[in-house]
């Protein structure tokens, strides 16, 4: 209850300081230009002057969905290291807290609150966002991702990794530190993606091992390509079989039932080291 | 069965590395009493009454609050809290804060509207309610965070510099308040630089330096000695004979000073030197201020720990 209370302010200072309305705005406009993009894409012709076969539409609007998700995923979790980042770092600096802390109130709630209103925050926009960029793309070109709920509910899993992790850094160091130190991590985890795609490429076991560690460290990486496999049509995914692609748009396989449950095992750790610092922390 | 105090700690202590903000603070504050904590900057004053509302962890010591162990929410259901450094969301109105104060309370729905416009009344915020604290001025805050601490009627009050962004009038405000409060029973901690403020609200005070305390005792005491100012006309030798008896300090040819009574004896001392032929131009009652005392404290326990390092036993 009492964290649901917490969870109202952020939702209602989101509002109240326009954070909707700027996302809304900029979407709208990035869905218009990108609808824009796709409607050209389905008029457009070769070099005869004839209209581009159903089946190039399919894979050309395939890739672009992949890397427009991988836009989405980039500015997800970008938004929620500031949102993280915010939440109780920002609050702690400026003393917000102390007129809450001593309510009747455990400070797990408070953090929980905090988690929950930043999440609902960020997955509403996660699904929207690409609920809405997904239905263009259908109504302008006809395509369709296999599994456009899966990649979303990927989407959101990543951003609340970002999430927990800046929260939780946000406790023991400054908002700012905490949100450079996750968009470093986001960064060096990515690469570890690419390095690991081109270490299995080249069949280089030391590459390989080092980024399969960096994927545990750190797993957003592993998380967004869950998000991609759901987006990737099955004549792609044995492309990819068959070529081993090295880059960061795409993923031959999903994330296994092992590496998902090491995921929950990150969160859980990360989350219940945050709530630990918070509950020892002087405010 | 005796009532528990409304604020006990026994050797409640915290450091931050070798540095000692709060050392052994033993003291007790009992029900329905204004009890100030007086102490330069960086006495500790904020640290005890973070460790009291559970924002600061003691590095060693206990405290009750209510009865109720630190951090008991039990307890801080039964709290009301004014930061010195008040903060509350901007971008709320002075009505939603209180609002969502009075749902973490638990005042029920039915009772929230009528108590929150009790209060916003009390601080003088009620034509500003609907206005976002981010427009308020700093002395409005202060109103707001007041109003707040007020919330649920707490039986326990923690006030931390309560008038440090208010205009006179505000603080006028401030100590009636206080004054009704006590009336109603509540125990008030202040926590103040402004020691006229302190002295004219308080029952008892403590003094704490360097994360101890130098002094705990009822207001009176700590004031000190009461001494009464008496002009004459001309003292002759029967009256300077009757005035040394009296053991009276003789500060100009026709004045004195006695000293060693009280407030109430001060008539009959009239009476009897009248009755004893002298003829009084002046009575004038002498009281070292709070401030006074507060900085012969100090004075005397800054030469008290300069004599020990330098005499180590």
């Amino acid at each position: 209850m009492n964290a649901l209370l917490i969870a109202s302010l952020v939702l209602r200072e989101a509002a109240r300081r326009r954070l909707l309305l700027t996302a809304a705005v900029i979407t709208l406009a990035l869905v218009a230009l990108t609808g824009w993009g796709f409607h050209a894409l389905s008029a457009a012709h070769d070099s005869h002057g004839r209209p581009i076969p159903h089946y190039a539409l399919m894979v050309a609007s395939s890739v672009l969905v992949i890397m427009m998700a991988f836009m989405f995923s980039v500015i997800l979790s970008l938004g929620a290291a500031f949102l993280g980042a915010l939440a109780t770092g920002t609050e702690i600096e400026n003393g917000t807290l102390l007129a809450i802390v001593p309510r009747p109130i455990r400070r797990i709630e408070i953090v929980l609150g905090k988690w929950l209103g930043n999440l609902t925050l960020i997955a509403g926009y996660a699904a929207l966002m690409t609920g809405v960029e997904f239905f263009v793309v259908r109504l302008t070109t006809g395509y369709v991702p296999p599994h456009p709920f899966v990649a979303i509910a990927y989407l959101i899993a990543q951003s609340a990794l970002v999430l927990t992790l800046t929260m939780t850094l946000s406790v023991r160091l400054s908002a700012i530190a905490a949100g450079f130190a996750t968009i470093v991590l986001f960064g060096i985890a990515w690469i570890g993606g690419i390095a690991g795609t081109i270490g299995t490429a080249l069949q280089n076991a030391t590459v390989h091992q080092a980024a399969l560690v960096l994927s545990l460290i750190v797993p957003t990486d592993g998380i967004w390509r869950g998000a991609a496999f759901a987006l990737e049509p099955a004549a792609m995914v044995a492309t990819i079989g068959s070529t081993q692609n090295s880059n960061p748009f795409v993923s031959g396989a999903p994330p296994t039932t092992a590496y998902l449950l090491w995921c929950v095992l990150w969160f859980a750790a990360v989350a219940a080291s945050g709530i630990a610092f918070f509950r020892r922390r002087d405010i | 069965m005796t009532e528990t105090p409304a604020i006990e700690t026994r050797e409640l202590s915290k450091s931050y590395g070798d540095r000692n903000a709060v050392a052994d603070l033993t003291m007790r504050v009992m029900r329905g009493e204004i009890f100030g904590f007086l102490g330069p900057n960086g006495a500790g004053k904020t640290t005890v009454v973070k460790m009291l509302l559970g924002l600061v962890h003691p590095s060693a010591g206990d405290a009750a609050i209510l009865g109720r162990p630190l951090g008991s929410l039990e307890a801080r259901r039964r709290i009301g809290y004014l930061p010195e450094l008040f903060r509350y969301q901007e971008w709320l109105t002075a009505r939603e804060v209180l609002g969502w104060h009075a749902a973490v309370l638990r005042i029920a729905r039915e009772r929230r509207s009528a108590e929150i416009g009790g209060i916003l009344r009390r601080v003088g915020l009620e034509e500003r309610a609907g206005d976002h604290v981010g427009t308020f001025s700093k002395g409005m805050q202060q109103r707001l965070g007041i109003g707040v601490a007020l919330l649920g009627s707490p039986e326990l009050i923690f006030l931390d510099e309560p008038t440090s962004a208010l205009d006179p009038v505000g603080r006028a405000d401030v100590r009636a308040l206080i004054a009704d409060l006590k009336t109603a029973g509540t125990t008030v901690f202040l926590n103040s630089h402004l020691l006229s403020e302190v002295e004219h609200v308080c029952d008892r005070v403590a003094v704490i330096d360097s994360g101890r305390a130098i002094a705990i005792g009822d207001l009176g005491e700590l004031l000190g000695r009461f001494a009464l100012r008496i002009g004459f006309e001309r003292i002759d030798a029967a009256l300077r004979a009757e005035l040394t008896r009296r053991q009276a300090e003789f500060v100009r040819d026709d004045m004195v000073l006695l000293h060693g009574l009280s407030d109430g004896g001060v008539p009959d001392v009239v009476a009897e030197l009248v009755a004893f032929g002298a003829r009084i131009t002046s009575v004038q009652p002498i009281r070292s201020t709070l401030e006074e005392r507060f900085l012969e404290i100090l004075r005397t326990e800054h030469e008290r720990t300069a004599d020990r390092i330098a005499r180590p036993s």
